[in-house]
């Protein structure tokens, strides 16, 4: 019967070179201080060979004892090279070797395997070093190559030979390669799409940190509400948007470049990830002002508007020493702490009436609510003594004021600011960022998270506060300035009698610089040129906005999937190319004429009918003279016959008319035909 | 969806479900990674696979005997069908589907696949499938596309025993002169009509005359050979016993008839089935309806057969009795006057 056939040598190929091309992207992605080279090539190569020694295929006992060996030697050498590995990396390990021996041996059903634990090295890489998106869109582009090959590959193996005997077209390579393209760049798409679907999905962890004002004496916090120090996530990443939120006084002052939006802190330490701490939560307040503590006597309110655009719409931003908020409903509020969330997001703008005080001259006191805040603890993992190496060398005591300026200098010293995640031999970022021997770099977080660490250890009840900082003047209205998810920032809150002091120990130039350390601070404290803005600007803020929004996202998708799921229309046929006959205009205006004749007897010539159904219609009726029939026939020779229209044509076509003409007559004069 | 997809659909939906509860960025992105090829595969899977027209033209076959099959797809469908695999239930069971290349739309292509029917039948309508599971292999989709041809399958062919159907025709007088060797024996030439066999011409003669001839021979074959193709099952036999046989009896009914056509005999048959029907066989196109007849017949419960029928057969010579639903003691064998050969008990 049909015979089984070979896929085609060009089909084989690709399948295979995606297949490898998967793995081996999911290899790069693993971090190499996690995983050192040797390490990789001792967990990958004795699988690779193995699954290339095909004789070993029917002797599985040699090929075990092989595999061990192998695998036992290549160990020790990368023992003895590079030392050992993390916990991290050892367990990321044990899917290597199946991964290479999968890949190399490349059979039927290992291209899915392969694929499977390609994809399981790639979370791992993920999880140990962060998202590395060009490598991930690399990534997903070769495994969905490998998908559609194994998939063409399975149909061949699994069919049999059909011989062609007159295949008319197949489609051409360009649009088997717009295919492909769309397919691959669908799929990046669908792999955001689901992504921000799942992101605005009401989860159990996360909304426990907005809706908890029923419980009153604590709550626990999900991950938004953390503030990770190993990886890009956290309430800072929460911040998505060029424009967040718009700031101007309500007098029209200029705000000032300095000014700090807080929008969340992190009261309880940890060596990778800070969390809020306990909270303690009046009722949902539903008044129009809501009051967080009293004004310090003899300064004034300052009214700052605020109004938060869409990535921003969870977060309610405040000022330092924010005494009542108004214009905003159901809120959230610790008063002590000054944590403030709304459980609704519908109120755009608010205006925070704070107090701008500088920080006192004299000697500052500690707040007396510093321990009920937990502001005070160290992790139990922090290496105490190496940080009072570092504190001692500053000549830090436990003054605040001189604790504060002693490690913001100390760190500008000792550390150096990068937008990169801090690299060393070190478990922990934060210890790499102190301790690291030669390159110690890192940004807000890393300074701020050490300085309050290092604060707390003089004693010096501290939080690490998150928000905006630095912000661009608005173009239309100067006076007012426009924050993003570039001018995230953190920074440490110190705990004073009369407030929160804010303590910001990054290198002044650098706060608040998420892209361009460097050319933004000019255009801070710069005044900005009004100058027109493009028609477009103004939609195309629109649609940045909306497709920050998870939930246009998740719209989206599903209308995809809806649509995919509806019935489609059935396709048409394409339309059949009539014969280009010239007819000459004076062929059928005598056809037209005589046609309007016999109208006038009631055959009226209905489009889409040919002049054959005519005549039928005609002769059936009985009234079709001989000279009408000729005179069809000889406008059709014309026509479709490929005769010219010469006079022996218009004479027939002329006297069919005036037989039409007679037999209209007759018609009209008895409205009986004369022909039959 | 394919195993594949359920696995893969598993996967994300345990990494969605992580992402969910720990509102953790690694499951999320885990469960956007996986869930990305099924989203894919649903958008861009083949849809209206059912406006694939598949176009064949009537095909007669035997039970068992393979064919190459001439197909004609064309798809109309917006997008080109790819990763198209084609099969026939009735005449591709056992063997591997057909993969078609890509189809554009409303272009037809034209197959030949081998094929074979193994069930005697006579089907009005063809029966094709399609499945395919371009892009990625996680849904397939599937359609049924009938089209409109007659595919009939003949008996496989049971060869009768020359000595059989020579030792039936011992009785018949032959011509003083004829030879001693058994068998028909040529007696002249005539001229070849075009739906008579052309395995009769004679090629030497045609040749030399330059027309076709065919040779006429003469001997121990009757001129008129009564077939009798009994479809009843004896009294109390009970349905489903004795298909095998009866599926010999037929292919041996249509070897016989064919190897009487040969030797220039008309046969007239007589099929005894629900409802009594009778051939004379002169030529090919009467042994196609034969044919066609044998394809379609089934076992008929017993039941008398009214004299008119058989009364043609009384007065013949020869008959052939083939008794393909194992009726062998038929009491209307016995009010045949000529020779009565027996068919079927041979079989088991």
């Amino acid at each position: 019967m049909n015979e089984r056939r070979q896929a085609p040598p060009a089909l084989r190929r690709a399948a295979l070179l995606s297949m490898c091309a998967a793995t081996v992207l999911a290899l790069v992605n693993l971090p190499d201080d996690e995983l050192p080279v040797p390490w990789l090539l001792a967990f990958t190569l004795p699988g690779a060979v193995l699954g290339l020694w095909s004789r070993l295929r029917e002797h599985p006992l040699r090929r075990a004892v092989l595999a061990v060996a192998m695998q036992a030697t290549a160990c020790y050498g990368a023992l003895e090279l590079v030392g050992p590995m993390t916990r991290p990396a050892a367990l990321a390990c044990t899917i290597l070797p199946p991964l290479a021996f999968a890949t190399a041996r490349n059979q039927d059903t290992e291209s899915s395997l392969a694929l499977f634990l390609g994809f399981c090295v790639m979370l791992v890489g993920i999880i140990l070093d962060g998202v590395h998106l060009p490598l991930l869109i690399a990534y997903g582009v070769a495994a969905m190559l490998t998908m559609m090959t194994t998939t063409q590959l399975r149909d061949h193996a699994s069919s049999g030979l059909a011989r062609g005997l007159a295949p008319a077209r197949a489609p051409s390579r360009l649009r088997d390669l717009a295919t492909l393209s769309s397919l691959l760049l669908g799929g990046l798409v669908a792999a955001l799409a689901v992504d921000r679907t799942l992101s605005c999905l009401p989860s159990p962890s996360r909304s426990s940190g907005g809706d908890g004002a029923g419980d009153a004496a604590s709550m626990s916090v999900g991950l938004d509400d953390s503030f990770v120090l190993d990886s890009p996530e956290g309430v800072l990443a929460q911040l998505n948007g060029e424009q967040l939120v718009r700031a101007r006084h309500h007098d029209g002052r200029p705000i000032s470049p300095a000014l700090y939006l807080r929008c969340g802190f992190f009261a309880v330490p940890g060596m990778d990830r800070w969390l809020i701490g306990r909270l303690d939560l009046a009722p949902v307040s539903d008044a129009d002002i809501h009051r967080l503590s009293d004004p310090l006597p003899g300064v004034p309110l300052e009214h700052l508007e605020l109004e938060r655009y869409a990535g921003a719409s969870k977060f309610v931003f405040l000022p330092g020493r924010t005494r009542a908020l108004e214009g905003l409903h159901d809120l959230s509020i610790d008063p002590l702490r000054e944590w403030v969330r709304p459980t609704e997001t519908f109120d755009e703008r608010y205006t925070a009436l704070y107090q701008d005080v500088e920080m006192p001259l004299g000697e500052l006191r500690p707040s007396p609510n510093a321990r009920q805040m937990e502001l005070t603890s160290v992790p139990r993992a922090l290496d105490q003594a190496a940080i009072e190496v570092l504190l001692q060398r500053w000549q830090v005591d436990t003054d605040p004021r001189n604790a504060m300026e002693r490690i913001a200098a100390g760190l500008a010293q000792h550390c150096r600011y990068d937008r990169s995640e801090p690299t060393g031999p070190f478990q922990h970022r934060l210890e790499n960022f102190l301790f690291a021997e030669q390159d110690r770099h890192g940004y807000c977080m890393h300074f701020a998270s050490a300085a309050a660490l290092m604060l707390r250890m003089r004693g010096i009840p501290c939080r690490v506060a998150v928000g905006l900082y630095g912000g661009v003047a608005d173009r239309s209205d100067p006076t007012a300035r426009i924050y993003g998810s570039q001018h995230a920032h953190a920074w440490v809150e110190v705990a004073l009698a009369d407030g929160f002091a804010v303590f910001d120990p990054t290198p002044p130039s650098l706060r608040g610089r998420a892209t361009a350390p460097v050319a933004d601070d000019a255009e801070a404290s710069a005044p900005e040129v009004e100058f027109e803005q493009p028609l477009l600007e103004p939609l195309l803020r629109q649609l940045r906005e909306a497709l920050s929004l998870p939930w246009t996202w998740a719209i989206g998708l599903a209308a995809a999937l809806l649509l995919a799921a509806l019935p489609r229309r059935r396709a048409s046929a394409p339309a059949l190319t009539a014969a280009h006959t010239h007819v000459p205009r004076t062929a059928r205006r005598l056809l037209e004429r005589l046609l309007r004749l016999l109208a006038r007897i009631g055959h009226r010539h209905q489009p889409g009918r040919t002049l054959e159904q005519l005549a039928d219609e005609l002769q059936r009726a009985g009234h079709l003279p001989a000279a009408v029939q000729d005179a069809l026939v000889a406008y059709q020779e014309v026509r479709f016959g490929g005769r010219t229209f010469d006079g022996e044509h218009r004479a027939r076509l002329e006297a069919g008319i005036v037989a039409a003409r007679a037999l209209v007559a007759e018609f009209a004069a008895d409205g009986q035909p004369a022909v039959t | 969806m394919t195993p594949r997809g359920k696995i893969l659909l598993w996967l994300a939906t345990l990494a969605g479900g992580a992402a969910w509860l720990g509102g953790d960025a690694n499951a999320r992105l885990a469960a956007a990674m996986l869930a990305t090829p099924l989203v894919i595969d649903f958008v861009a899977k083949q849809r209206r696979l059912h406006d694939t027209a598949v176009r064949v033209t009537p095909r007669r076959t035997q039970a068992g005997a393979v064919f190459v099959e001439s197909l004609q797809v064309e798809h109309r469908g917006r997008a080109p069908l790819r990763g198209c695999r084609l099969t026939e239930a009735r005449t591709m069971r056992g063997s591997p589907s057909v993969l078609l290349p890509p189809l554009l739309p409303f272009t037809p292509a034209r197959f030949e696949v081998r094929q074979r029917s193994m069930v005697r039948s006579h089907q009005l309508e063809r029966v094709f499938e399609l499945r395919t599971q371009w892009p990625l292999g996680m849904f397939e989709t599937q359609a049924i596309v009938p089209a409109a041809a007659d595919l009939i399958t003949e008996p496989a062919r049971e060869p009768v025993a020359q000595a059989t159907i020579d030792a039936a025709f011992e009785a018949e007088i032959a011509p003083r002169e004829r030879s001693l060797l058994p068998g028909p024996e040529f007696a002249a030439l005539r001229e070849h009509h075009l739906d008579e066999d052309a395995r009769g011409v004679h090629a030497l003669r045609s040749a030399a005359l330059g027309t076709l001839v065919r040779r006429v021979t003469r001997g121990r074959t009757p001129r008129d050979v009564g077939v009798v193709l009994d479809l009843r099952r004896p009294p109390g036999r009970g349905h489903g016993l004795g298909l095998r046989r009866a599926e010999r009896c037929l292919g041996a009914c249509a070897d016989l008839v064919e190897q009487l056509t040969r030797r220039g005999a008309t046969a007239r048959v007589l099929v005894i089935a629900s409802e009594p029907e009778r051939i004379e066989v002169r030529g090919p196109a009467q042994l196609t309806d034969l044919l066609t007849l044998l394809a379609e017949a089934s076992l008929a419960a017993h039941h008398p057969v009214a004299a008119e029928h058989l009364a043609e057969f009384a007065t013949m010579q020869h008959t052939f009795w083939i008794a393909a639903g194992g009726y062998f003691r038929a009491p209307d064998q016995h009010g045949l006057a000529g020779k009565v050969t027996l068919i079927g008990r041979e079989y088991p």
